[in-house]
């Protein structure tokens, strides 16, 4: 039966259906975006960054996006890993080169996201905000890395890749993940969604 | 139940003009009632609102009353309304809702689908069924329930005649058999007349000017309805005159007709790619097009910037045809806040502007009222009269009368294999694959030294081998060579972890960074294949039913898993238009990047349009439905998830490979 239920009780941190749903999808959609820009961006950046593979961690905050835009959009505790749990399956589902392990890499590039917006209680979604979520993310999937991928590493090669890993998470995933939110929400699309409202 | 509808107004948040204002009406039970009105009058508004979907969304404030049954709920976007990846789990979603427990499902299917005609293998995917056969499956899910109020939400604006009228015949049977009411809005709704007996009016305010008896209301209100530019019966075909005057070279006006879903979107793309090759080796051949979607040719910020870009057009000439097509109050808006007919103006206007030797459009005037309709086809003729050559995919015949040429495109789309999802298609289900991966994964740590990585990735190895042995020998060769074609990348990959291990060391001891790498491919390159064996359909009925993770946020992933093949065709299409529209970037990586941005914006705002509107389809059928006292139900499977003996035995591999390279040194 349907009604107007005026004074629902409601949980500020229970997520509503379109909360799960747009998350998803949007998910989703950015898994399909990384996987279009095999074909125009990485081959370009991937050139540049040949000589010198440590600067190659300046593309880390692309894959740390999911989990700042999913936050900023749906504001509830396990937004930034429901999202980018997804977008690693897409990727996963598309075909990428590390396969099954892209799962783990979700989990650490959610973690620093979830950490500070934990720590706000989810009150504070600023673009600096963001950007500590993108960059703190960015140290757990540095330290899954070293561990990983590049446990022979100089101390000082170590250091050069965790600080491009840093810069790019708080640039390109906060900051970045931020703007698309942002931009979302002025064109209209989100006026089911907090973020969607301060814009009017 | 009578529905009641006492002082309802509905404002949209942040907002102070409300979109329904201060509506009252009473309907009892088998009522059928049309609801009429100009574009943006809050018929959709009202119809979500009797469904209790849009209370979801949190994004209106409502004041009134309203009491309304358990109803079922029908969109005019079959696709994005679709949650299930064939059509067997798409109709079963309201089903699984209401915890209907899974013995009984197939039954219920099955009659569900035989009520509204649909006579397909249940295991077909929804990618492959056209647009009328979506919107009878999506119907089928509704009379799973057996709601006592139907709701169409312009449920066949975007069908052609022969799909709109079977959906039609459904709603009229379920209508016949159950008794249920039924509310109904539709743009051309002459066909409804016969089904309906009363008729709601709502003017633009969205108030309530006229409720009574069809036949008396379509007589007393006749001015009324035309003014609103209303399909009025007998109107469809008044004539659109154009004062250009053909030309010697006049071009040519070609229709692409047939059933929705019979391949003209196809044709069109077929016809693209044709020119563009031709422009290249040609030059100087300049084409426009614009895609069924037309949020995707917006570029820029306003009305103006986005029916300018890529063109060399003045402003003023800009203004002129944006005028021209009804958009002059809208030159500064942001584009994305038109609405769906208004962007597909635009649309078409930038295609004009950039005038273009060819013309390709895609049902440009779907959802127009009389008004604008006559200005596009007013446009179309003058282009056509002055030279271009226009082809258009459509099923609105009245366009038909404009075009010099009717091409039929046949009706069935070819079934191929990939169109029927077998339920068990791999012995390796997810859990298996991912469960294994990740204990290769784990395992790997404890591969320290050169003698114990080397062992496990010959172990490996040579199981791999074994595996794809089976396989040729089990006649999936083909398949196989597919993917083994990304391995390249993968061992690619694997001699750059060598050589960075090595060159950016301090010790710059090759032993340790070989070893370092052969510990990395150990779980790497089964991590590779593994993946390729996941199914996210499959994945989520694990997930749900033997990991227990929480049924909602699993069945949302498993329904967004369902768009991506949508998704992954939007991007492309984006593409697409930005390179015809010649404002695509390239070049230096910092303009690819940008371009990229862009790009990425785009896909995110037709992901979320269409995320609201599977969220009001998902609720629609219950997905948030609660007992009398207010718990939610416990939602049950249509698929039960199942181990197979195989996954157990690639867990216990992996521990295996993993405790046998750790003893072998």
């Amino acid at each position: 039966m349907t009604t107007i239920n005026k004074n629902a009780p409601k949980s500020a941190f229970a997520w509503r259906t379109v909360d799960l749903v747009t998350a998803a999808i949007v998910a989703v959609a950015l898994g399909v975006a990384f996987w279009g820009y095999d074909v125009f961006v990485y081959p370009a950046v991937g050139a540049f960054t040949a000589f010198y593979p440590p600067i190659g961690e300046l593309q880390l905050g692309v894959w740390i996006l999911p989990a700042v835009v999913g936050m900023v959009l749906v504001r509830k505790p396990g937004a930034a890993l429901f999202t980018e749990l997804i977008a690693a399956n897409v990727e996963l589902l598309l075909g990428n080169t590390w396969g099954i392990t892209v799962l783990v890499s979700a989990l650490a590039q959610a973690a620093g996201v979830e950490i500070i917006f934990a720590l706000l209680r989810y009150k504070k979604f600023s673009i600096g905000w963001a950007a500590l979520g993108g960059a703190f993310s960015a140290v757990f999937e540095v330290f899954y890395e070293y561990y990983a991928w590049v446990p022979d590493y100089s101390v000082i090669n170590k250091l050069i890749y965790m600080l491009c890993g840093v810069i790019s998470g708080a640039v390109i995933a906060g900051a970045g993940g931020w703007a698309l939110v942002q931009s979302m929400a002025k064109a209209g699309a989100l006026s089911a969604f907090a973020a969607g409202r301060e814009t009017k | 139940m009578n529905i009641v509808v006492e002082r309802l107004s509905v404002v949209p948040f942040g907002e102070t003009t409300p979109v329904l204002d201060d509506v009252s009406f009473n309907v009892s039970p088998g009522e059928r009632i049309l609801l009429l009105g100009p574009s943006g009058a809050g018929k959709s508004t009202l119809l979500l609102t009797l469904s209790g979907a849009l209370q979801t969304l949190e994004s209106h404030v409502f004041s009134g009353e309203v009491v309304a049954p358990a109803s079922g709920l029908l969109l005019q976007n079959a696709i994005d309304a679709s949650v299930g990846n064939t059509i067997f789990r798409d109709v079963a979603f309201g089903a699984e809702s209401a915890g209907i427990e899974t013995a009984r499902m197939s039954e219920l299917v099955t009659s569900a689908l035989k009520q509204t005609g649909l006579d397909l293998p249940q295991h077909r995917t929804i990618a492959t069924l056209s647009g009328g056969q979506l919107q009878r499956a999506i119907l089928s899910g509704l009379l799973t329930l057996s709601p006592k109020l139907l709701l169409l939400d312009e449920p066949t604006s975007m069908l052609d005649e022969g799909s709109a009228a079977q959906v039609r015949e459904a709603v009229a049977l379920y209508l016949a058999e159950s008794g249920a009411t039924l509310l109904v809005a539709e743009h051309i709704f002459e066909p409804w007349l016969p089904l309906v007996q009363r008729v709601i009016v709502l003017d633009s305010a969205g108030r309530i000017i006229a409720d009574g008896p069809s036949a008396q209301i379509l007589r007393s209100h006749r001015a009324e309805l035309e003014s609103f530019g209303l399909w009025l019966p007998g109107s469809a075909s008044f004539a659109v005159e154009s004062e250009v005057a053909p030309t010697a070279n006049r071009g040519s006006l070609v229709a692409l007709v047939g059933p929705s879903g019979s391949g003209k979107t196809t044709w069109l793309n077929g016809k693209l790619a044709e020119l563009q090759a031709a422009a290249q080796t040609e030059g100087n051949r300049r084409i426009g097009w614009s895609p069924q979607n037309a949020a995707l040719t917006i570029a820029g910020n306003t009305v103006l910037a986005s029916a300018l870009a890529g063109t060399q057009a003045a402003d003023t000439e800009a203004a002129a045809l944006l005028e021209r097509l009804g958009l002059v109050s809208h030159l500064n808006q942001d584009p994305h806040q038109l609405s769906g007919g208004e962007q597909r103006r635009l649309a078409l206007a930038s295609a004009l502007l950039a005038q273009p030797d060819t013309l390709l459009l895609d049902e440009p005037t779907v959802g127009q009222d009389t008004f604008n309709w006559a200005k596009i086809v007013h446009e179309l003729v003058a282009a056509r009269n002055r030279g271009m050559s226009i082809f258009i995919a459509t099923h609105d015949s009245a366009l038909l009368a404009y075009a010099d040429e009717v091409l039929e495109i046949p009706a069935e789309i070819a079934v191929t294999e990939n169109a029927l999802v077998k339920e068990r298609r791999t012995v390796l289900t997810p859990l298996g694959a991912i469960g294994s991966g990740l204990l290769l994964l784990a395992g790997s740590f404890w591969l320290r030294s050169p003698g114990q990585a080397l062992a496990g990735v010959a172990t490996i190895v040579i199981l791999a081998a074994l595996v794809l042995c089976f396989a040729v020998l089990a006649g999936k060769g083909k398949k196989l060579k597919s993917n083994l074609s990304g391995l390249r990348w993968v061992l690619l990959g694997l001699g750059s972890v060598f050589l960075t291990n090595w060159l950016l060391s301090d010790s710059h001891d090759a032993v340790q960074a070989a070893t370092t790498s052969a510990r990395i491919a150990f779980f790497a390159l089964p991590a590779y294949l593994l993946a390729r064996l996941i199914d996210p359909a499959e994945m989520g009925d694990q997930f749900g039913q033997i990991l227990r993770l929480p049924a909602r946020p699993v069945v949302a992933a498993m329904v967004a898993f369902t768009k991506l093949q949508q998704l992954n065709q939007t991007w492309v299409q984006l593409a697409q238009v930005r390179k015809v529209r010649g404002i695509a970037r390239g070049g230096s990586p910092i303009a690819r990047i940008a371009e990229a941005k862009d790009m990425t914006f785009g896909l995110l705002v037709s992901a979320t349009r269409g995320a609201t509107q599977t969220a009001i389809s998902m609720e629609a059928r219950g997905f948030s439905a609660t007992d009398e006292s207010g718990h939610r139900l416990r939602r049950s499977w249509a698929v039960p998830a199942r181990i197979s003996w195989l996954d157990i035995a690639a867990w216990g591999s992996a521990i295996a490979v993993t405790v046998a390279a750790v003893l072998f040194a």
